[in-house]
């Protein structure tokens, strides 16, 4: 007598592919929305290996009609002036506000130390003007500077604490940010390419 | 060696056994029954988190991605694949569909995620918390 030997599959089903044909679809949705969906980041600059846009780019670069991030330059950022900036929205009207944390003026907080991890910033004030220098901890690049008037505020923008390790620790900078107001809470948008 | 390791078992089965039961039997019999589905579901629901993440905010993972500039195209794709692969394994993993094979995806993706994390940014908080979601979709794939 031949004895009958059972296979154990996993099978599927079509209830099974259905469900997993219309999760696909939402995904698939769900990635498009995410496509159009932009965000800050320092990284290009500061990390990446290859400088590509510049860092420090404002929510108001991603709104339709403003011009694209202006290429970064090969050798170390030098400051920019305060007087070539342009004016983006207000920083509380952008999604950002919730994530931002104010670097200056003021001293820091513990909860914006946590945010700041894995970055070391200073400023310079010289008369009417400060010197911002912002650098990733233990790269060899040079840190990106940017001027601006004294009476502006700073804010740091980090969107998700879960990538940071202590106060030292950052795994992941595409969630991480820089913004610069005036006294007025307006985003100072970076200059124009050759101005 | 597999001998050495049978032993190991057997004397942590022993130990376990012989500990007090902290909560009734009754309660006990019922986790046992649903213990596995559970940890399933757990699972599911954790990659469900972070597939929805990074398909709605993919720019913002990008710095993840080894060897590739966070700005790049590349990058960006990269993320909303493992973030569509995420959700598609979170769908099996919460309705039970083929669950063993999602089971093994999982714990292959965990793999990939901690062995990434590793070689990009060393050992961190972000790795031990992920070694513990390694944990979970081993037990998923052992389950009954």
């Amino acid at each position: 007598m031949m004895k009958k030997t059972h296979h154990n599959k996993e099978t599927i089903g079509l209830r099974g592919l259905v469900a997993l044909g219309a999760s696909a679809l939402i995904a698939l949705s769900l990635g498009l929305w995410g496509l159009n969906n932009h965000s800050l980041s320092l990284q290009s600059s500061l990390t990446d290996p290859q400088p590509q846009a510049s860092a420090a780019s404002a929510p108001g670069d991603s709104q339709p009609g403003t011009r694209p991030q202006p290429k970064a330059k090969s050798t170390p950022a030098a400051p920019q002036s305060a007087q070539a900036v342009r004016l983006g929205p207000l920083l509380s009207s952008t999604p950002y506000a919730r994530a931002a944390y104010q670097l200056y003026p003021g001293s820091l907080n513990d909860r914006t130390r946590r945010a700041l991890a894995g970055f070391t910033i200073s400023f310079k004030r010289q008369k009417q003007q400060v010197t911002l220098s912002i650098s990733v901890m233990g790269s060899s690049r040079p840190p990106y500077q940017r001027s601006f008037a004294a009476s502006g505020k700073v804010y740091f923008i980090e969107a998700r604490f879960g990538d940071d390790s202590g106060y030292t620790g950052e795994d992941n900078f595409g969630d991480d940010g820089l913004v610069i107001t005036n006294a007025a809470g307006r985003i100072l948008l970076p200059p124009r390419r050759g101005s | 060696m597999s001998k050495a390791i049978a032993t190991v078992a057997a004397i942590d089965r022993q130990a376990v056994r012989g500990q007090p039961a902290l909560i009734p039997a009754s309660w006990l019999t019922w986790l046992e029954a649903w213990t596995p589905t559970a940890v399933r579901i757990t699972l599911g629901l954790i990659f469900l988190w972070f597939g929805v993440a990074e398909l709605l905010q993919p720019h913002m993972w990008t710095g993840y991605v080894p060897l590739l500039a966070s700005g790049s195209s590349a990058a960006l794709f990269l993320v909303l694949l493992h973030g569509g692969l995420l959700w598609m394994l979170a769908t099996a993993l919460i309705l039970g569909i083929a669950p063993r094979t999602a089971a093994l995806l999982s714990v292959g993706v965990m793999l990939e995620i901690i062995l990434m994390l590793l070689v990009g940014h060393g050992l961190s908080d972000i790795v031990a918390r992920d070694f513990g979601v390694l944990g979970l979709a081993l037990v998923t794939l052992a389950g009954p």
